[in-house]
């Protein structure tokens, strides 16, 4: 052997690896498999998590498999590679003989339809020329358009349907290829990532999910309004937030979103995510004295001491906690600030919103409650631009439609065949088909059963 | 005051008297008790619409009136809807009554499961924002299609088995089944109809995904089982047509996938996701 010949030995070999069907159902096979691993191990978490639950040595070996985030790992992106290319690899070795099937003439061969599924011999009245133009036109609907054939003194009529839904499995191929090629160029040219934007105010910069870097948008999307509304058993109802596009220093666009509606703009999409309330800068404060009784509404900003009035010291107020707990206990929304007395003691307080009596049970000169402050929304919203979403949409509808033909059309072939009989002729239908042969069966045996209930009553017969 | 609880669980009896019925239609070789048995499956199947469509009126009586198929309950009522009339419209198109004995007590333990269990809660709740989309009846509706084309397919893959794996005598219960040939088809058809309605869901599911979180795939438990369930199919028929494979093996693999279908409803609950049926 020389060297083109082992070279050619070689394609030949790994051409027909490639094109098997073995190979392909064992990588479906490992596919779904280890896909399983991902659903009981949480994915993307933190490896702290994962010390605990699995010990040092376990951590390790999983972390070296990529399984904390095996759909990404390079060994589940083979499997789908090897997939990729078995598919491309076995249509281009099958397609062109499936063409050819679905390009050549009829076959006439009475033979082949002899071996295929048959129906029981009926007898009719009238020379077999005649029942059979009567038979053709009677069995256009459910058969096809007939070609006849004379066979000695007997008839034979042909007809076919469905050639093309050969090419089905194609087109349920091609889909699973699209996709994988939706798939790839959105890893390549997309992106996922999120914006947190505060009401009123516009951002224009991306931080990605997976890395926490930053993306500019190229345009700026601002929040005008967000809004959270809920049912009367307290399960939230709709989240939504006005948005406006500002691009080259105008208002270009301007929607409303809510979950399950996003905006789209340049190929990203903006879609309701999550929400939260900013820290309010400034706020309110009543401070009541002991003293006098009186109570004296003051307004402060965050980190800046308030002089409280009669002389009794200063309150700076230092966060605000959406979530306070007070020894253990949730308390809400709650303001955290210092008092300075007026010999310079200092207390820390917690003022929670919602119990505005809270401060009272310290019993101190002076009680402090929270009165307004600015309650802002700001809007999560999650940004996402892929520009391979049109090639998986494309490859859905071919993948529905592809397996829709394959599994629910098929090609058929019919054969009627007239013979001369004592009484006139006798009448047999033969049927071939490429799957579904129960299916033929009982195709076969209704049309049978329906000539015989026909030709049985006599003013319904076959017309002359 | 007659309300849509009350209608299913009367269903529920419905379905466990046909399905007696057609055991004993089976056991004893009668054609009587198969008779009435199919009609009992047939007034069944009647009253789980109606229930199905009254709890849809009552929800609206609550002020947010959606399609009952949000929650557990909800989702066992319409699938013990889908295998009693996917098997009856078989048994009727196939001539034989044989696919509904094996398919009407599925759809009675669905229901029974549904009405009877305590820890499936059958009050009818508000949408949560993520549910609020038109894709949510298409994607429930298919992929229960799909579920149930393949519970059936379960059903008759172990009938297969009984009757081609077991010794029979003639005459006996076992050979009474169909034969190993019409089932084998029989598997093979309901399994390309569960396909066919599994990749309609598996995809409506992935464009809902993307209009509402912008990712049409991110390997949510769920998920992943609901594309595992669609692999372990493909590879039946690729085996099937490729590889000749048939009868036992087939029938065996037909239960495999039932089991990743079964998975995919219920065993995901137990793992972390975005899908709701985890809350029972
Ligand atoms: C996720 C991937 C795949 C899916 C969903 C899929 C789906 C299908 C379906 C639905 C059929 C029709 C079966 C029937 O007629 O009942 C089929 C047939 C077939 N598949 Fe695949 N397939 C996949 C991957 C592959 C791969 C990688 C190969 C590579 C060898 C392959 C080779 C074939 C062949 C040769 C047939 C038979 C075609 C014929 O009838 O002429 N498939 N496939």
């Amino acid at each position: 052997m020389n060297k083109k010949q082992v070279e050619k030995g070689l394609v030949d070999t790994l051409w027909g690896v490639f094109s098997s069907v073995r190979l392909s159902v064992i990588v479906l096979t490992l596919l779904a498999v280890t896909s399983i691993f991902g659903t009981v191990i949480p994915q993307n978490a933190a490896a702290n998590l994962y010390l605990e639950r699995y010990g040092e040595a376990a951590y390790r070996v999983l972390h070296f498999l990529d399984i904390f985030d095996m759909y990404h790992s390079w060994w589940f992106q083979f499997l789908i590679l090897l997939l990729g290319i078995n598919l491309v690899i076995c249509s281009m070795d099958r397609l062109p003989s499936a063409l050819k099937i679905v390009g050549r003439t009829q076959r006439l061969n009475p033979e082949n339809y002899r071996r295929a599924l048959k129906g029981e011999t009926l007898k009719m009245e009238g020379s077999p020329a005649e029942v059979a133009e009567g038979l053709s036109l009677r069995l256009k609907a459910p058969m096809a358009t007939f070609t006849l054939v004379e066979e000695g003194e007997g008839q034979l009529l042909f007809a076919e349907k469905g050639r093309w839904t050969r090419l089905g499995v194609y087109v349920v191929h091609g889909a699973v290829l699209l996709l994988l090629a939706g798939g790839l160029i959105g890893s390549l040219f997309g992106y996922e990532g999120y914006m947190n934007i505060t009401e009123g105010q516009s951002d224009q910069t991306v931080i990605l999910n997976n890395s926490n870097a930053t993306v500019p948008l190229g345009f700026q999307i601002r929040c005008d309004d967000f809004a959270v509304s809920f049912y009367d058993t307290g399960a939230p109802k709709e989240y939504r937030s006005d948005l406006v596009v500002v691009d080259e220093g105008g208002e270009v666009l301007s929607k409303r979103i809510v979950v399950n509606d996003p905006l789209r703009y340049k190929g990203i999409s903006f879609y309701q995510s999550n929400y939260g309330t900013v820290p309010p800068e400034s706020a309110s404060f009543v401070f009541t004295s002991k003293a006098s009784g009186m109570s004296y509404p003051v307004d402060g900003n965050f980190g800046k001491p308030i002089p409280i009035p009669e002389g009794l010291g200063t309150f700076t107020p230092l966060h605000f906690i959406n979530n306070y707990k007070f020894r253990g206990h949730a308390v809400g929304a709650t303001v955290l600030g210092v008092l300075k007395k007026k010999g310079g003691e200092e207390v820390r307080l917690a003022l929670p919103i919602k119990s505005p009596k809270f401060d009272r049970m310290r019993r101190g000169e002076v009680t402090v409650t929270v009165g307004e402050f600015e309650n802002r929304y700001y809007t999560g919203l999650q940004v996402t631009k892929d520009p391979g979403v049109w090639f998986v949409y494309t490859g859905f509808i071919f993948l529905i439609v592809g397996c829709y033909i394959t599994f629910f059309m098929s090609h058929q072939g019919f054969m009627v065949e007239v013979t001369p009989d004592t009484s006139g002729s006798a009448v047999t239908l033969y049927g071939s088909v490429n799957k579904n042969r129960l299916g033929m069966e009982m195709v076969i045996r209704r049309l049978t059963e329906k000539l015989e209930r026909e030709t049985r009553i006599p003013e319904r017969q076959v017309v002359k | 005051m007659i309300n849509s609880s009350l209608v299913l669980s009367i269903v529920t009896f419905v379905y466990g008297f046909s399905a007696v019925l057609y055991i004993s239609a089976w056991i004893f070789a009668r054609k009587t008790p198969a008779q009435v048995a199919r009609y009992s499956a047939i007034a069944g199947v009647i009253g789980n619409l109606f229930g199905f469509v009254l709890r849809w009126v009552e929800s609206y009586g609550h002020g947010y009136g959606h399609i009952p198929l949000s929650n557990l309950y909800e989702s066992l009522v319409f699938f013990a809807l889908t295998i009693a009339l996917i098997s009856i419209a078989i048994g009727l198109r196939y001539r034989n009554d044989m696919i509904s004995t094996f398919a009407m007590p599925l759809a009675f333990i669905a229901l029974a499961y549904a009405s009877l269990s305590p820890s499936v809660s059958d009050k009818i709740q508000p949408l949560i924002p993520a549910l609020k989309s038109n894709w949510l009846t298409t994607h429930v509706v298919t992929c229960f299609l799909g579920y149930a084309g393949f519970a059936t397919a379960f059903g008759i893959g172990v009938m297969y088995l009984v009757r081609e794996c077991l010794p029979g005598r003639k005459g006996g219960l076992i050979s009474r089944l169909p034969e190993g040939y019409v089932l084998d088809e029989l598997i093979q058809k309901t399994v390309m109809f569960g396909f066919l309605f599994l990749t309609v869901g598996i995809i409506t599911g992935a464009v809902w995904a993307n209009s509402a979180w912008g990712t049409y795939w991110s390997w949510d438990p769920k998920e992943t089982w609901s594309l595992i369930t669609w692999f372990v199919y493909a590879i039946m028929l690729h085996l099937r047509y490729m590889r000749g494979w048939g009868g036992a093996k087939i029938a065996v693999i037909s239960i495999i996938g039932f089991m990743a279908v079964m998975f995919t409803y219920f065993g995901v609950n137990y793992l972390p996701g975005l899908h709701s049926y985890g809350s029972m």
